[in-house]
Order: C-alpha cells, then structure tokens, then sequence
C-alpha cells in the first residue's frame, strides 16, 4: 500500500465525515429556525399561522412550570414493612423509598396579555436562538475543515465566539429563562400559590470555559500550520 | 510563541543553477518539489527546509548544503 493511496483514502473518510457532519449541523439549525418561526407565527407570537396547523405542538397552551409554595400531601402510596431482610417497600418487595417535594406545577394561560404572550415568546425563542447560533458557528468550522483548512484565524474567532455564547449566553439564558417565568407567575392570579426560587447550572460556564481552552489550542494549531506553510 | 525573527538565509540556488545550465522546471522534475516551492526557496521566502529536500537538492546539483546556502551580513 503506498503512502498516496493510504492518503488519499483518509482525506475520502474525512470528507465524508465532514458531510455528514455538516449535514446534521444543517438538520440542528433548520429544527432551531422552525421552532422560532413556530413560536413567533403561533397563537401567542403574531399568529399567523392558519388555524389548525398545530406543528409538532406549537399550539399548546401558553404555560410555564414552578415550584408550589403550598405542601403537598401523597398520601400513603408508598408503605413500607419490616421483613426478616430489614425494611422493606411493601408492594414491591424492593428497598424502600420515600416521595416527597418540592413539586413543580405547570401554569397555564388561557387568555394572555400582550404583555404576557410578549414576555412568553421572548423565553421561548431564547434558546432556540442560540442553539441557531452555536450550529452556525459549528457549521462553519465543519465546512473549513472539509475544505481541508480548519486552522484558520477565522476558525479560532468563531470557537471564542462558541465560547462566549456557550459559557456566558448559557449561563445568562438561564437567569432569563428563570426571570420570565417568575415574571409571568407573580404577575398572575395565581402568584401566592408558587414559590420564588431560581436555579443556576454552572455547566454552561464549565462547557464555555473548555471551548475557550479549545480555542486557545486552535491558536497554536494556526502558528504550528503557519511553520509548515513556509517549509519546503 | 516568540515572536518571529526575519531570518537572513540566503539561499544560492540562481547561481548554482547557472553554473549548472539547469532551469528551475529541471531541477524541479529532477528533486520532485514542485517549482513553485523552489520559487519560493529561491527567493529567500522559505521558512524552512527538510533534510529530506536539502538531500535531494544537493545530489541534483551536486553540492553541499553550505554551497546552497549562505548568511547574509
């Protein structure tokens, strides 16, 4: 087998590879546009869309989730008993477990306010957004390498660029996701009933900061490559 | 990375391929780099060399590698 032809074949596997590649990046991004042309044609965006086309559910009523701020009884659905093995759950026969809050609830809204429907899409289409956005930006660099020139400082600008809407937009999705939907339910009838709480993840930031270090590699790639450009 | 320092090769190729009455498309044909590569190496433009290529070079001219190259003051 001579070198040429072992070449030749890995650049074939790796273009393929960077079709599909390119091609699930394409799916991704056509899913995201059409879940934000949903939610922006839908009943609670402008409401475009003729009646009845209820695409993938994008007709469902207006909603958010929270936590209640009233207790929740269960009952006694899960019973435990003692056996010769120690306790035990006693329909099951398995390890005990016991259920308990907090408990989430879904609100829904049957007829919003512009205000409301406005505040709605707005955390509905965020992350959509951005999930368009990352693909893009990934897309791109796909297509740069099947090209057969990923180390390029264009490539470098859009991983910082991945980075930042990773580990910062992630991270500030979350607080807006969260302030949307404590917006919506303070300001309903039914305010008293949920409890004020926000979570953040620190995965995003986690998952940013490991794209920026990628980032930072893909620098010395581009040096690396700009060495070997000049080498006869 | 350090920054780059221009470097002050100078590479001897024009003169030894006169000497020789090669063009630079023989050479080329001859050491399998392609003529563009040896413009570049011929302008002083490379970065760098392979062993591999400075071989070839020099059992086509005929040379050593201190005969292709020199150091500019």
């Amino acid at each position: 087998m001579s070198n040429t032809s072992a070449s030749a074949r890995r650049q074939t596997r790796s273009t393929r590879l960077g079709t599909i590649l390119e091609g699930v990046a394409l799916v991704g991004l056509a899913a995201a546009v059409l879940q934000v042309t949903l939610v922006l044609t839908g009943p609670y965006g402008i409401d475009i869309r003729p009646g009845g086309m209820n695409i993938f559910g994008s007709d469902r009523v207006m909603s958010v989730r929270g936590e209640v701020a009233f207790p929740v009884d269960f009952g006694d659905r899960l019973t435990w008993i003692d056996t010769e093995d120690g306790t035990r759950d006693a329909a099951t026969g398995l390890a005990p477990v016991e259920l308990g809050g907090p408990v989430e609830a879904e609100l829904s809204f049957w007829s919003p306010t512009t205000s409301q429907r406005t505040i709605w899409v707005i955390g509905q289409v965020l992350a959509p957004l951005m999930v368009a956005a990352g693909i893009w930006l990934v897309f791109q660099i796909v297509r740069s390498a099947r090209r057969g020139d990923p180390f390029t400082t264009a490539n470098e600008n859009r991983l910082w660029s991945l980075a930042f809407l990773v580990g910062v937009g992630g991270t500030a999705y979350q607080l807006v996701a969260g302030a949307v939907d404590m917006l919506l339910i303070q300001r309903s009838a039914a305010a008293d009933m949920f409890a004020i709480t926000a979570t953040i993840s620190f995965l995003p930031l986690i998952f940013g900061l490991l794209i920026a270090l990628l980032a930072a590699v893909w620098r010395l790639g581009i040096e690396l490559r700009e060495d070997v450009e000049g080498t006869i | 990375m350090p920054p780059e320092i221009q470097h002050r090769i100078h590479c001897r190729l024009d003169e030894l391929l006169e000497h020789r009455g090669l063009s630079l498309t023989e050479l080329a044909d001859e050491v399998g780099i392609t003529v563009v590569n040896l413009s570049v190496l011929k302008n002083d433009r490379a970065k760098a060399i392979r062993f591999s290529t400075l071989t070839a070079l020099c059992e086509a001219l005929d040379c050593e590698p201190g005969d292709l190259f020199t150091l500019d003051p």
